[in-house]
């Protein structure tokens, strides 16, 4: 009978990285599966990694949002200071106009039977 | 025989000593390693500092961010804006960024230092046109001395807003971003109040108050805090892919929940016409310290304005602002507004049944009652009329202290618990539920009160011996006006999100005070104060006003050193006083009651009602009428008006369009379309048109428009 040979650590290595081992277990017959495996481990990456995009994209549109928000609300907030009567008066003043406030109310029509 | 005695016991000995020699190392060994233990603790402790790439890798990948809900607005009755809640940005810049960098290479170096060095003159410039505190120099300088002193968090100017940090983020250098320009900001949370100090009082404040005495929740912002701050809540932030923070949504986040908004009844335009009259006719006047003004709606009990204002002493030229909700706080003797008190209550009991009755005048002096004064208005009238009785009704014209005491004694001396019970009844004895925190509690002397007195009953009867404050008694004013049925004063509409109404809060009922009968006696009697009394300033006001002036002397507190047996004068003889207008308008049809209050500090002049506070009256009640359509006459529509027709002008090759009816703008493009120039005169509808529609004309010829 013939003796068999011990492997050198460098053969073991070799056969390793070959992936021998794979066939010493008949992984062989899974192979489809061990395919499909890897196949799923890059979709999730790659699934991992557009959802980080996505993500970054609607931290970016949040921070727009809320920046426009801000500034909707200031605007506003001018807008009303303008809507002041005192503040029309002094402006109108400002600019030299005679405007005043209406001396009677305005006079209404009313529908006939109303 | 020794030999092997020897030996035993030196076997013994050995197996002593091994057990003995393991014990002793084990003990060494454990005691060098706790010194080691103890000596590594105290290096960690004091001197050890992990690698920060080690460190890192111990931090938690993923922080929690706490999100502040954003607060809720403050509302006028119309939806305008009175506070909101919107960030302000504090400005920093790091001096000293990329300094090092510079420095460490020594060829080109020098030269980007320059670069950053003109761009920061640049950017200097900047901030001085924006801040306007320092000039581009002193900008320059300052930004290269905190270079030299490598000072990377330094504070400029104030805080901006969010359009202005548009701005800053635009300038050069600060505009290659924090990393390279430096800019860096920090976010403020800021409540704006778009109409500056009107209404502040009543709006509230939410922090930022100089005269807050330690509590910043007051007014609205102050009562509904727990209905606008909302709720906080948190999220958890990892790593992204590019080195940035983004939700993490594996793990349990909660949304913060925005505050809602409240709705007053608070009329902006209606407050800033109160708030401009009363400046007015009290701003010059210093020895006017304070006043206050209310304007309430008749059938709802609404508040429409409150102003409130207060001169500031500790500020050159003693500005006027509200510092101190006087309307609801401010208890005071009322004077002779109280007289509507006592006629509403002797008629109500049926004692009275006309205003027209009269009362006899004693020469002014109220028989039975030596210690009340003699009343110079009766002296007067019996000087002038020869009559030795008064009406009622001339009685409240005059102001006459005499004819009211006279009443409250004839008709009550036996039994004073039921004048009192009428006061309580008209809520002027007690405080009732309010919006805002503040609201004062009268003080009533009653017959069981140590302080009762002899007179006490006489001088309640015109409007001593018993505090309210404005708020009190424009509440009784206004149930007269709206027929004997009490309204509670209120502030708040109710509180909403979104435009959603989430509680209602409105009109509340406060009780019946007196009948429809008693109230238009009282309202009668009322109308007669501008006419022929004491409010002249109002007998031409636009809408006719129903009323009573009070001139009330303010009893004085220890530290006015009140003279001694009088506490309404000082030891120089001066006295502080209340002045005061309350009543409704339009008299006959009541739509807005008012109330203005004047306080002036220690002098020796009076201030009366009939002064400056009819005078803010008038103009207040000429505003509102003028901007108040119900007030403007109605032309009723009998024919029919002909329905406006859309027509486009007819245009053909050669024939002038036809444009007479059309504005200016469609006359000319309709004419400039056909290829005629236009010329005009007048102004508003085309009314004649020359050659008339229809007409040939070579192109290029002008057609002449008459417009009126």
């Amino acid at each position: 009978m013939k003796e068999k040979k011990k492997k050198t650590f460098m053969e073991r290595f070799r056969s390793f990285y070959k992936g021998e081992f794979l066939l010493n277990i008949h992984a062989d017959e899974y192979f489809v599966h061990i395919i499909w495996v890897f196949f799923l481990a890059m979709f999730m990456i790659w699934a991992g990694y557009k959802i980080d995009n996505s993500l970054t994209v609607m931290e970016r549109n949040r921070a727009v949002l809320e920046d426009l928000e801000i500034q909707y609300t200031q605007r506003k907030s001018e807008l009303v200071k303008l809507d002041r009567i005192s503040t029309i008066q002094k402006n109108l003043s400002d600019l030299g106009s005679d405007l005043q406030l209406p001396e009677r109310p305005a006079t209404v029509i009313k529908k006939k039977g109303k | 025989m020794a030999k092997q005695r020897k030996r035993v016991k030196e076997k013994a000995l050995l197996g002593k000593d091994r057990v003995g020699f393991i014990l002793d190392a084990t003990y060494a060994f454990v005691l060098l390693l706790s010194a080691l233990i103890f000596v590594k603790i105290i290096y960690i402790q004091l001197t050890y500092k992990v690698d920060p790439r080690v460190e890192n890798l111990f931090r938690p990948t993923v922080t929690k961010q706490i999100d502040m809900p954003k607060r809720g607005a403050i509302l006028a009755s119309d939806g305008k804006i009175l506070a909101i809640s919107t960030p302000v940005y504090q400005i920093y810049m790091d001096c000293a960024i990329q300094r090092d960098v510079f420095r460490q290479d020594p060829e080109k170096g020098g030269l980007k230092e320059q670069e950053w060095r003109d761009e920061a003159k640049e950017l200097s410039k900047g901030l001085a046109a924006i801040f306007q505190d320092r000039t581009a120099e002193q900008y320059y300088q300052f930004i290269l001395a905190k270079r030299e002193a490598d000072k990377h968090y330094e504070k400029i100017g104030k805080p901006v807003d969010h359009a202005t940090l548009q701005q800053i983020k635009a300038l050069p250098l600060f505009r290659k971003g924090p990393n390279k320009g430096g800019l860096i900001y920090k976010t403020l949370d800021s409540r704006q109040y778009p109409y500056g100090a009107i209404a502040r009082r009543t709006i509230g404040y939410v922090k930022d108050n100089s005269n807050s005495n330690g509590n910043n929740l007051i007014g609205i912002e102050g009562r509904f805090n727990y209905e606008l701050h909302g709720k906080e809540g948190h999220a958890w932030l990892r790593k992204g892919e590019k080195n940035n923070r983004i939700h993490n949504f594996d793990s349990t986040a909660v949304k913060a929940v925005d505050g809602n908004d409240v709705r007053t009844t608070l009329n902006i335009d209606l407050q800033d016409i109160a708030d401009r009259a009363l400046r007015k006719n009290i701003q010059d006047e210093e020895r006017i310290s304070g006043a206050c003004a209310i304007l309430m709606e008749v059938e709802t009990g609404a508040i429409r304005a409150l102003v409130n204002l207060q001169r500031d002493t500790t500020v050159e030229g003693h500005p006027l602002s509200e510092r101190m909700n006087l309307a609801i706080s401010q208890i005071g003797e009322p004077g002779s507004v109280f007289k509507t008190v006592t006629l509403t209550s002797v008629i109500e009991d049926g004692y009275v049944h006309s205003v027209d009755e009269t009362v006899p005048t004693f020469r002014g002096n109220l028989p039975g009652y030596s210690r009340v004064r003699t009343d110079p208005h009766i002296v007067d009238w019996e000087d002038s009329t020869h009559r030795k009785e008064i009406p009622i009704k001339r009685g409240l014209e005059i102001s006459s202290n005499y004819v009211f005491a006279y009443l409250a004694t004839k008709y009550y001396e036996s039994h004073p618990k039921n004048f009192y019970d009428k006061i309580y009844r008209y809520k002027l004895g007690e405080k009732f539920d309010f919006d805002i925190d503040g609201l004062g509690t009268p003080q009533v002397v009653t017959p069981d009160n140590p302080y009762w007195e002899k007179t006490s009953l006489a001088t309640a009867g015109y409007g001593y011996s018993i505090a309210v404050t404005p708020m009190h008694l424009i509440t009784f004013y206004n149930a007269i006006a709206n027929d004997g049925k009490m309204m509670r004063p209120y502030l708040v509409e109710d509180v909403e999100k979104d435009g959603k109404i989430l509680r209602k809060y409105g009109p509340g009922i406060l009780g019946n005070i007196c009948s429809k009968a008693t109230a238009d006696t009282v309202t009668r009697a009322l109308k007669g104060v501008p006419q022929y009394g004491t409010a002249k300033k109002l007998r031409r006001a636009k809408l006719q006003v129903a009323g009573k002036t009070g001139t009330a002397q303010v009893a004085l507190q220890a530290e006015d050193k009140p003279r001694k047996g009088d506490q309404y004068h000082d030891e120089r003889g001066r006295k502080k006083n209340q002045g005061t207008f309350v009543g409704f308008f339009p008299a006959d049809n009541p739509k807005y009651s008012i109330l203005v209050t004047v306080y002036s500090r220690l002098s020796l002049g009076s201030f009366y009602g009939g002064d400056a506070p009819a005078a803010t009256v008038r103009e207040i009640v000429d505003a509102i009428y003028s901007m108040d359509t119900t007030c403007g006459e109605t032309l009723r529509r009998d024919g029919a008006l002909p329905v406006m027709e859309v027509r486009e002008a007819e245009t053909a090759e050669g024939k002038v369009p036809d444009v007479k009816g059309f504005g200016l703008i469609d006359a000319i493009y309709a004419i400039e379309n056909s290829g005629y120039r236009c010329a005009y005169e007048g102004s508003g509808h085309v009314v004649s048109q020359s050659p008339s529609g229809g007409a040939a004309l070579k192109n290029g010829e002008t057609i002449t428009l008459k417009l009126k």
